[in-house]
């Protein structure tokens, strides 16, 4: 297997494009992205603007180049979280089996349940728009994903020989589980945790459309999606420049994720969707 | 016909604590959510005032003056009596309300599901067929894509184009039939990207197998193989993303319904998180509950008609 297909390489070429542009984007906009200019609204694109400016004279460009940041600050975190709490949360159901097992994955199965939208809806609607709601709905829908992925594994795992070896040398079960264990699910876990962030840069962007996640005036690609949309008739840029913007992200995270995937050779897709 | 009913029996077994959490889950949710019920029944506009003694009698009324414990078991008693309350806002019985867009919402996922089976079925079927090949890296491509384009961005571009451009489609509601194309299509995209992939890797993990090199050598096409003799067996994770998938776009199809405008359950729920009314909030998130199980149970039931090994090992037991 070739280390890096030319598919992958692409991807990662836009990936860190579009990583670097959302770091460094607010020193390098041409015009502050939260300055309205009503007189210059709706305008097409110019030599000034460079994509335009949206119907109270922003400029689209410079937003569009902030609108990254802090949807996937938030898709990553809330995707890191969920993985630290799935992950521990399945390493101690797939080892210690029984009452401990039941518990979790009693517990996963009803969070399972809930249709991530419904759940995420509920929880951010409920809680009131902003990050923190966020956070707590996307962790609340996709930590049971990340747990039920690590169970399975920790079940195989553990009818290997090396756990029977180190219990004989008289090693103790979180040592063998922390230790030993958990290092084998590693790869596994990057390709799972990179699928999520994708599907979680598209949810963050879903909810923020909606009204549920980020405030405007944020630029924020989703929020600016919702804003505009009223407006896209006459200025088409408006929707498709922040659109193709979560596009090419979700898909460059998606395509290098399968390529970690070949590369590690996992042959099977994980994770559901 | 006794095993199989046991063996449903067991599975409903299991799933009773998924019923038993989600309706927690979805009364827990209300309970937390900000805002004061009784204020917004006796204030709905937000200029009217009212005594304390007043707030006391409509909160008595409510039965929120309750311990929470109580305040559950009734909620569930009156759930299991068909009355999930009614709407702080429009005074409407959600049972109602629910049983006039659940038929839409069926109508709408029912549909999506067709283009996910037959096209990502297919897709996956033929990538398989051409593996490493053109077409399968085409193919490949196309999924991939399919699935990493939000929903919500999906359903402009259809609007713009179908419906705006060409004026081919209405742009929002079902009052024709039609209307429930583009929405179908939306919604369908991304699950057609996941279902093709899926089939691909499961066919190809088949094929590996004895008993499709023996059918190989027996000089069988690539494509007789593959559908007559690995689709079969591969079938199993197919069937089980399109059962989860199912249940989530019976319910959770909001932001598609609500851009199309198709009055079904999606847009219900969003329109009751956007003004707060929590009782319809919980009476959505049961009723996800409730189709996920239900979908869980069909899906079981459709492995056994897949696959023997599981109708005669799991069965017998």
């Amino acid at each position: 297997m070739k280390l890096m297909t030319v598919k992958v390489k692409v991807a990662l070429v836009i990936l860190g494009g579009i990583l670097l542009a959302s770091a460094i984007g607010p020193l390098a906009t041409p015009w502050d992205p939260l300055a309205a200019d009503l007189s210059r609204a709706l305008e097409g694109p110019s030599r000034e603007h460079l994509l335009g400016t949206d119907n109270i004279g922003r400029d689209l460009f410079s937003r569009v180049l902030c609108g990254g940041r802090q949807s996937i600050l938030l898709a990553v975190t809330a995707t890191a979280l969920s993985l630290a709490s799935g992950f521990v949360l399945g390493l101690l159901a797939g080892y210690f089996q029984r009452a401990v097992d039941v518990v979790i994955t009693t517990a996963s199965n009803i969070f399972q349940g809930l249709p991530g939208m419904t759940l995420m809806i509920a929880v951010a609607g409920l809680l009131g728009q902003g990050v923190k709601s966020m956070l707590i709905a996307i962790v609340l829908n996709s930590w049971a994903g990340f747990s039920r992925i690590v169970r399975g594994e920790v079940l195989k795992l553990k009818q290997e020989s090396f756990v029977d070896g180190l219990k004989t040398v008289g090693a103790g079960d979180f040592r063998v589980l922390f230790l030993h264990i958990a290092p084998n699910l590693l790869g596994t876990l990057c390709v799972v945790f990179a699928t999520r962030v994708a599907q979680n840069v598209i949810s963050v962007a879903s909810m923020s459309f909606l009204g549920l996640g980020l405030k405007p005036p944020t630029p924020d690609w989703g929020v600016m999606i919702n804003d505009a949309r009223q407006y896209f008739r006459q200025r088409p840029l408006l929707v498709l420049a922040p659109g193709l913007c979560i596009v090419l992200l979700s898909l460059s995270i998606n395509v290098a994720a399968d390529g970690l995937r070949d590369w590690l050779d996992m042959g099977r897709e994980e994770g559901e969707r | 016909m006794w095993m199989l009913i046991q063996y449903i029996l067991k599975k409903m077994a299991l799933l009773a604590p998924v019923l038993v959490g989600t309706s927690v889950i979805a009364f827990a949710l209300g309970v937390m959510s900000p805002g004061d019920p009784v204020d917004q029944v006796l204030n709905p506009n937000g200029n009217e005032s009212y005594t304390q003694e007043e707030y006391d009698r409509m909160s008595a009324r409510m039965g929120l003056d309750k311990p929470l414990h109580v305040q559950y078991i009734n909620w569930v008693g009156n759930l299991l009596q068909g009355d999930l309350g009614r709407s702080f806002f429009t005074n409407k019985s959600i049972v109602d309300q629910m049983a006039r867009r659940i038929p839409i919402s069926a109508r709408l996922a029912g549909l999506s599901m067709v283009f996910t089976v037959v096209l990502g079925v297919e897709g996956g079927v033929i990538m398989a067929v051409w593996k490493d090949r053109f077409l399968d890296h085409l193919l490949g491509a196309c999924a991939v894509t399919a699935l990493s384009v939000p929903g919500f961005w999906t359903a402009i571009m259809l609007i713009w184009l179908f419906a705006e451009k060409w004026k081919l489609l209405p742009t929002s509601g079902i009052a024709s039939g039609i209307g429930y194309l583009l929405p179908a299509v939306t919604l369908a995209l991304p699950s057609t990207g996941v279902c093709a992939r899926l089939t691909r890797t499961a066919i190809l993990d088949e094929i590996g197998r004895q008993y499709v090199t023996v059918a190989a050598s027996k000089g069988l096409s690539r494509r007789q193989t593959v559908v007559c003799h690995a689709f079969g067996n591969a079938l199993i994770p197919v069937v089980t993303y399109l059962g989860t998938h199912m249940a989530g776009i019976l319910g959770g199809a909001s932001i598609v319904e609500t851009i199309f405008a198709v009055p079904g359950i999606g847009s219900y729920a969003i329109s009751a998180v956007q003004s707060k009314d929590y009782y319809v909030v919980q009476a959505y998130v049961l009723f996800s509950g409730m189709v996920y199980v239900a979908v869980t149970i069909l899906v079981d039931l459709l492995y056994m008609a897949v696959n023997p090994r599981i109708r005669r090992g799991e069965a017998g037991q």
